[in-house]
């Protein structure tokens, strides 16, 4: 089954004779030089950064400079967070079943309690159960067989490479999370609220993202991999989309071709815009062309011709125009640098360390990997782990002193992945340094890990895992967001402008006018 | 139309009544995402039953011209007899009762409520975006108003640049004199004061003139000097010499981006259309890579500048 749309008509981005994706040299991974500048190196691209620059390579520029999430937000009439509800619904059902802890007869009471604990609203909760209920209906089956057969079923797995590979020679990074890997059926599973009951067709390019999650779970070093799935045959595992309504198996041999053809594209279309400034207006005019089933060649225009799909077409590419600020394009041209710094200094940080990390659990070169081990020690401390229960798990450091470090500056929150970086499962932690169980001085902390339902019988499997500490990049992207809407907000009556400070301020600042201060 | 929440920008909006004021009439919207409320101005110049296909005409011309279309044959769509008399009405508008199509005027001369829409404000943006290319190359065949124009270009660059430094961990540290600029607080101000100067002595550089681009002024000779030793001025002019096409290029583009501020145009499409049709593909490559060209022309030292935030597009 293949997905409703596909990119065409467009200009394919010229591949060069020796297309490389630059990685930090040496000096910029072990920080022996200072950040400065644009970074020399390209971004460690997510799946749905791949994903945005095959529908529109305009979505990678409102991503990177703009602050955007992307094209991609979930369905335009869906309220928000429907979706992340909808998959944690589905991973604690099959979880508990699995466990052997609820019958699959439970569901529907499994359902009212996941709501309840939630505190979820009656309108929310009515939207969740229409997803759930085409789904319960068509999985009672499968269900009893994960009960019978106890699966082993892992949800929300983190995977990353540094080494994936599409059609050429040329390895390029990449991360993203995977919905479901079942182990015991053999099978990758992106879930979806998107579709309806009549789509012959998967949603638009979720075949695309559960294969691209795929070839990195392939390409992954062995080593890097947790022990437990070491050994497992992850390339002959079958691809499944699966929507409340039905399952899509994906031919891996039909789409390979123009999968590969299309990761191409896009991941020379990240790697120019992040480079070249000039690319944006390549950018523009390779805009959204897509190819539909029965309606032939359209590209993204404006007014109704628009990708439907794409939440950016009027939020940044076609948005509504204000008469004030008068001097808003003078406003704009100093905060044109402004969002390329920010930019900058998201792949200094955010990127970099993607790269640290990754290339520390998949470097070949050992001596590489042991300096980037010391020098991340502080943001990347090795635990081992033993569930309290409840969503507490005692974790033990083997430097006990950093742990001393942390509870002094008082930074409590991280990324808790259970396994590794290359492949584990990500969830979010608090330290509680007060707790009883906790013993500094032995390196003993109890974490409050959120989700962590699910997790608990995971002890026979993981005990090894990652504490990492990230600074918030992400508050550059919300400073890009905001500053973005600054630029684009405004008003049109003049009544309103006249007497609105803000505006009044932009056109003194970035006009003729002179700002002077009142007398008494 | 399409109506997004400038709150939420959710798509999910619905009518919510009509309000009439002193300014005039206007539609109102509830998302019903957020529950935002907010109103557009009705477009009350045109009869209501044109008003989709004004905003049509408006959308095919602002495709045709984004296809390539001469500004003569963009925008003509074909209407039918009914539309044709009503159309006839509108001042804005333009008929060919032969061929029976008509369009929108290709002038700045839309009604203030049209000219709100986002199709009114697109329209607009390419009839600017026209203008300035007939402005960019008419500046273009006269070689004085090209010299001036780069020039200014180039002022605007230095005012604009972001001047960041590194020092070389290994191989030492920047000079007193250098640091005492880079790391004075009024820094920025200090730079953008010399832009002119500048601009002025790296195009007489460049192009030996002695005279004309010199501005005389107020300026501290010492000030001036102390930030050409931070801009390290010698080898950034001994390239440019070998590179004077760059530097004309790049001068050119910043001028260019002046008058589209200037013009107060804010659609991307159009900015882009200019752009292109300016200068090469090519031209903008060789662009691109200036600022890392002198780097390796200046050689790695004990400290540097980063070149890519001084000499770069303004995109």
């Amino acid at each position: 089954m293949r997905s409703s749309v596909y990119p065409s008509n467009r200009v394919e981005r010229t591949l060069p004779c020796r297309w490389s994706w630059r990685r930090p040299q040496r000096k910029y991974l072990l920080e022996q030089e200072y950040r400065r500048g644009p970074p020399r190196f390209d971004p460690f691209p997510s799946v749905y950064d791949v994903i945005d620059a095959t529908l529109c390579p305009v979505a990678i520029v409102h991503k990177f400079f703009h602050g955007f999430r992307g094209a991609f937000r979930g369905p335009i009439l869906e309220r928000a967070g429907i979706g992340e509800l909808y998959h944690e619904l589905i991973a604690y059902i099959k979880t508990e079943i699995s466990l052997g802890r609820r019958s699959p007869g439970d569901a529907m009471n499994m359902f009212y309690e996941f709501c309840e604990r939630r505190r979820l609203d009656e309108e929310t909760e009515s939207s969740l159960r229409s997803y759930f209920s085409y789904w319960l209906v068509r999985k009672r089956d499968e269900l009893e067989d994960i009960w019978n057969r106890r699966h082993t079923i892992l949800f929300e797995v983190h995977v990353a490479s540094i080494n994936v590979t599409f059609g050429t020679g040329t390895r390029v990074p990449l991360h993203g999370v995977i919905d479901e890997i079942d182990i015991t059926n053999k099978r990758v599973v992106e879930r979806t609220i998107r579709g309806s009951e009549i789509d012959r067709n998967t949603p638009i390019l979720k075949d695309y993202q559960v294969w691209l999650l795929w070839k990195i779970l392939t390409s992954i070093d062995r080593s890097a991999i947790p022990e437990i799935w070491r050994n497992e045959d992850f390339q002959n595992y079958e691809l499944i989309v699966e929507t409340p309504y039905r399952d899509y198996r994906i031919d891996k041999s039909q789409i390979q071709s123009q999968f590969e053809r299309l990761a191409r594209d896009a991941l020379i279309w990240i790697q120019d815009i992040s480079r070249n400034r000039a690319a944006v207006m390549d950018a523009w005019r390779n805009r959204g062309h897509l190819d539909l089933p029965n309606v032939g060649a359209r590209s993204c225009i404006g007014g109704d011709n628009v990708i439907e799909e794409c939440s950016l077409a009027y939020s940044a590419c076609y948005r509504g125009q204000r008469r004030y600020p008068e001097r808003r394009q003078s406003f704009r041209a100093a905060l044109r640098p402004l969002y390329r710094a920010l930019f900058y200094e998201q792949l200094w940080n955010h990127d970099l360390f993607l790269y640290q990390i990754i290339i520390m659990e998949q470097s070949s070169d050992q001596n590489l990997k042991e300096e980037l081990r010391s020098l991340l020690s502080g943001k990347v401390l090795h635990v081992e782990m033993e569930p309290l229960g409840n969503g507490r798990f005692l974790l033990r450091v083997n430097r006990p002193e950093v742990l001393m470090e942390l509870q002094q500056e008082e930074y409590l929150q991280f990324d808790i992945i259970f396994g590794s970086f290359s492949m584990g499962i990500k969830r979010k932690a608090v330290l509680d340094f007060e707790a009883n169980e906790s013993n500094l001085e032995d390196g003993v902390v109890v974490a409050i890990i959120e989700n962590a339902e699910n997790l608990e019988g995971f002890n026979a499997y993981i005990v090894r895992g990652l504490l990492v500490r990230e600074d918030p990049w992400y508050l550059k992207r919300i400073i890009q967001r905001n500053l973005f809407r600054l630029e684009k907000w405004g008003v049109d009556r003049d009544d309103i402008a006249q007497r609105h400070t803000t505006i009044q301020l932009i056109d003194t600042i970035f006009g003729p006018r002179t700002l002077r201060a009142r007398r008494g | 139309m399409t109506y997004v929440c400038p709150r939420c920008e959710s798509r999910d909006v619905r009518k919510y009544g009509k309000l009439t004021t002193g300014k005039g009439k206007y539609q109102r919207f509830r998302c019903e995402s957020c529950g935002h409320v907010w109103q557009e101005p009705m477009i009350s110049s045109v009869p209501e039953d044109c008003i989709e296909l004004v905003l049509t005409l408006l959308k095919v011309f602002i495709a045709d011209v984004e296809t390539g279309k001469a500004l003569n044959d963009a925008g003509w769509l074909p209407v039918n007899d009914n539309m044709l008399r009503k159309l006839k009405s509108l001042d804005f508008c333009e008929i060919d009762n032969k061929n029976k199509v008509a369009r929108i005027k290709p002038t700045l001369n839309l009604p203030a409520d049209l000219s709100l829409t986002t199709e009114g404000a697109i329209f607009f943006d390419y009839i600017k975006a026209l203008r300035i290319i007939d402005l960019v190359q008419k500046i273009r065949k006269d070689q004085n108003k090209y010299k001036k124009a780069i020039a200014e270009g180039l002022i605007r660059m230095f005012k604009n640049a972001r001047y960041t430094f590194w020092e070389n961990r290994d191989a030492g540290e920047i000079p007193a004199e250098v640091r005492d600029v880079i790391l004075t607080p009024n820094r920025m101000e200090i730079m953008r004061s010399t832009a002119k100067i500048l601009a002025a002595e790296l195009l007489s550089s460049v192009w030996g003139e002695e005279e004309s681009l010199i501005v005389s002024g107020d300026l501290n000779t010492r000030l001036i000097e102390k930030v050409k030793k931070v801009l390290m001025w010698d080898d950034l002019v001994r390239f440019f010499c070998n590179n004077s096409d760059l530097i004309e290029d790049l001068g050119f583009l910043w001028y260019i981006d002046k008058i589209i501020v200037d013009y107060n145009i804010e659609y991307l499409g159009a900015i882009v259309f200019i752009y292109e049709q300016v200068f090469s593909r090519q031209e903008y490559e060789k662009l691109e890579v200036l600022g890392e060209e002198l780097e390796n022309f200046i050689g790695v030292k004990e400290w540097g500048v980063c070149w890519d935030e001084i000499f770069c597009i303004p995109l």
